[in-house]
């Protein structure tokens, strides 16, 4: 579910990174408060694990695999606010050092798989949990399992959801003048249902199979690792403020991306091209050639870009058939 | 049965295996010496079908052990099943929820009845003192115990070969004693036996044969 | 002592299984802690961190608000300029990310062409091959602790940098564990497993609270060197 960069406009961007900026300083905050110094050293630990464990193919029935991100777990393990900060830094790691997700997008991916996966998950398990009446402390019951599997797919889905939305709003946000979409050119009507397909069938299963096979385990090896569902009353304390932000946070972003985007004054809001458009290998470019430049400066460019690529192209080639080695 | 041919191996650059010789006969109990990082690891992992040679070559029962043979899944399985391995660390092998379903895990896979499973894991906990730890999970175990566990969950597949990379680090005198002395029982019962260690003790009470490896990565035979 | 069925030699034909999702685990997991191992970066490392960072930023930047396919194709002129530059390992693994994001992005974004805007497959596409390869050459030339060190340029709290150090040297740690695991899974699994996602999960669990166990034992370690639970970094990076 990582976002590359591209795909949503720098102003979704920012705008969806600013919403995470609240999550990320409450989740801090929360830590800070609950966890004793000492286990701080555990959120790098923590984190380490989400990275390995987004790594693993989760063997599915059918021979399938897939691959699951694992908030909610780490969420059931070390509470929600752990799981934020845990996932974040596992993001930032797959974005920085091996290019998966965006830098860019850095902000939206954490606020999809960084808080609205584990809160989701998190506030669904403890919900369905309750009416199991499997919330009681104590080691997991059958109830405590399915509280898991229901809430880890909520989780993952709610945060397949958010990311369709901001693919989805792209090409009505963000289009040239001609009307040609700048980032995904899929609009709502293609980019719920194809998001979601994939996350109700696929990779929810893979989340929840993840979520519970790892919960089964580590309460019959290690009960006490699991954060046991704290006294009623302080689960309705904690939960009312992350609702409300996460309301407010649901108004203000589409809100936010109008508004940014008229105010850029970047983009025309005009009328999106029909079907009944003619094709043409010219209008690929319609922007190529700028006024005032000369068309040998595209010439020359692509000349530059041609030569480079040969390089590149020999040397990866001859890179992976040399065997250095001399015994 | 096995036979190395000028085997080497680089890791990331740096040779690990260089030009290794070695043939080992059915039911020869070979002793595995050497300082450390001079290779020992290596070998017994490219005994064991994880690492591939890159350059000689190897082969188990005269068949060719090779990275493309392996991916055969039926050819990787009847290969797995007929070689075991201990590895040093015992946590890294122990991966089921308690000491039974660990020790069962194996013959489970084999298609056997559950009689015939249940035979085999009561025959192994008896066999290693370890029947009271029968519903314990293996995580929490002592090192000495951990080990004990992970040798029965290699047993119960019934392997004609079985290689073990340093057995005895970890374990207190008395535990050594009782390891040897259960070795040495393997090795009357007809197994093939492939043990790196540091003991001179198991070495030279064990060993029909000492392989001992170079600090240039090239094996040495001594008596 | 030894039991018959020990003593005897046994004929046994296996049954073929799909342990695919053991081996390609074990093949992604090899090829990350492969990437940590590499530890010459290519060039470049007089240049301060915070500042290869900004400029990295401002070219993805530029390169996503770009409308013309001038301005990204320069961009990518001087990404691949730089690319050559790079030592063999580091060439071949940024041209591999870049590529297969891009062309990941171009098969997705197929439909775009009957959508009527086939510029969108061409546009993204390239900015992708662009953006991954800016970080890709970020990632090559700039030591990673150097680079998370460099965040702290950025005013980000000293607890968040100590925090990102730990994970990268604990994602080697728990990355040899978890795949050490999967290779002891792969030697017994002779037959059919008709559990697997329980051996998997199996694995993922010891490494779990193998974890919490070394940072425990990490702590405790820290304390005995005078640690007291304020976060300070030496400014001599």
């Amino acid at each position: 579910m990582h976002i590359p960069d591209n795909y949503l406009s720098p102003s979704t961007c920012a705008v969806v990174a600013a919403a995470t900026v609240p999550v990320w300083t409450y989740s801090i905050r929360r830590i800070k408060a609950e966890i004793p110094k000492e286990k701080m050293t555990f959120l790098g630990v923590g984190a380490a694990f989400s990275f390995v464990a987004m790594m693993f193919n989760i063997p599915m029935p059918g021979g399938t695999t897939g691959h699951a991100v694992g908030g909610t777990l780490i969420a059931l393990l070390l509470g929600p606010e752990a799981a934020c900060i845990a996932v974040t830094i596992a993001l930032l790691i797959q974005a920085l050092l091996f290019g998966d997700g965006g830098i860019l997008a850095f902000g939206a991916n954490c606020f999809n798989m960084a808080f609205i996966l584990p809160y989701v998950g998190y506030y669904a398990y403890k919900m369905i949990a309750r009416i199991l009446h499997a919330d009681r402390l104590g080691a997991a019951s059958r109830g405590k399992l399915v509280a898991a599997g229901i809430g880890s797919y909520l989780g993952i889905n709610a945060a397949a959801l958010a990311a369709a939305i901001e693919f989805g709003i792209q090409p009505a946000l963000f289009h040239n003048v001609a009307g040609v979409p700048l980032y995904c050119p899929y609009g709502l009507s293609i980019s719920i249902p194809a998001m979601m397909l994939g996350h109700l069938t696929i990779f929810g299963a893979a989340e929840v199979i993840f979520t519970v096979a790892l919960y089964a385990f580590i309460s019959k090896t290690s009960p006490g690792m699991l954060r046991d569902a704290a006294p009623a009353d302080t689960a309705k304390k904690n939960s009312f403020p992350v609702f409300i932000l996460l309301a407010i946070l649901i108004a203000a972003t589409p809100l936010g991306l109008i508004a940014s985007g008229t105010a850029w004054g970047e983009w025309e809001i005009s009328e999106i091209p029909t079907m009944t458009e003619s094709f043409s290998w010219a209008s690929l470019f319609p922007d190529y050639s700028m006024n005032g430049l000369p068309d040998f400066v595209a010439y020359i460019l692509s000349a530059i870009i041609g030569v480079l690529l040969s390089i590149i192209i020999f040397r990866f080639i001859s890179a992976k058939m040399k065997r250095t080695t001399k015994f | 049965m096995i036979k190395l041919n000028n085997v080497c191996y680089a890791y990331d650059g740096l040779v690990a295996l260089r030009h290794v010789n070695l043939d080992i006969s059915k039911g020869d109990t070979v002793v595995l010496q050497g300082s450390n990082g001079c290779g020992k690891s290596t070998l017994l992992k490219l005994l064991n079908g994880l690492i591939f040679a890159e350059e000689g070559e190897y082969y188990f029962d005269g068949k060719l052990i090779t990275q493309d043979e392996m991916k055969d899944s039926k050819f990787s399985k009847n290969f797995h099943k007929r070689i075991g391995f201990v590895f040093q660390n015992p946590d890294v092998q122990l991966f089921c929820n308690n000491v039974h379903d660990e020790i069962a895990f194996g013959p489970a896979q084999m298609g056997l009845t559950s009689n015939e499973i249940e035979k085999r894991v009561s025959d192994l906990l008896t066999l290693l003192n370890i029947d009271h730890l029968k519903d314990r999970a293996p995580y929490h175990l002592s090192g000495g115990e951990k080990k004990r566990v992970a040798l029965a969950s290699v047993l119960s597949i019934n392997p004609e070969v079985l290689v073990l990379d340093e057995p005895l680090a970890g374990l207190d005198k008395s535990a050594q004693d009782w390891l040897i002395d259960f070795l040495q029982e393997l090795q009357s019962a007809g197994k093939t036996l492939i043990i790196s260690t540091h003991d001179d003790n198991l070495a030279h009470l064990l060993g029909d044969r000492i392989v001992y490896m170079n600090e240039d990565h090239t094996i040495d035979y001594v008596l | 002592m030894i039991p018959d069925w020990l003593k005897e030699q046994e004929e046994y034909n296996a049954v073929p299984d799909r342990d695919g999702f053991l081996t390609r685990s074990i093949l992604s997991l090899m090829s990350m802690l492969a990437s940590f191992r590499t530890k010459t970066i290519s060039y470049g490392s007089k240049y301060p961190a915070p500042l290869k960072l900004i400029v990295c930023l401002a070219m993805i930047f530029i390169t996503s608000l770009a409308r013309n396919m001038l301005i990204v194709c320069t961009v990518l002129a001087i990404l691949l300029a730089h690319i050559c530059f790079l030592k063999n390992e580091f060439l071949v693994r940024t041209i591999s990310t870049s590529l297969a994001a891009a062309l990941l992005s171009a098969v997705i974004l197929i439909p775009a062409i009957f959508l009527g805007s086939p510029q969108s497959m061409l546009m993204v596409s390239t900015k992708v091959f662009v953006s991954v390869g800016l970080v890709g050459i970020l990632a090559s030339t700039t030591e990673w602790n150097k680079l998370t060190a460099g965040l702290a340029a950025f005013h980000i709290p000293d607890v968040f940098i100590f925090t990102l150090d730990i994970t990268l040297k604990y994602i080697v740690i728990l990355g040899n564990i978890s795949m050490d695991m999967l290779n002891a899974l792969r030697l017994r699994s002779i037959g059919h497993n008709n559990s697997k996602a329980q051996s998997m999960s199996g694995v993922l669990g010891v490494t779990f609270l193998k974890s919490r166990q070394m940072s425990e034992e990490m702590f405790q370690a820290m304390q005995c060197r005078g640690f007291e639970g304020e976060y300070r970094r030496n400014s001599n990076d």
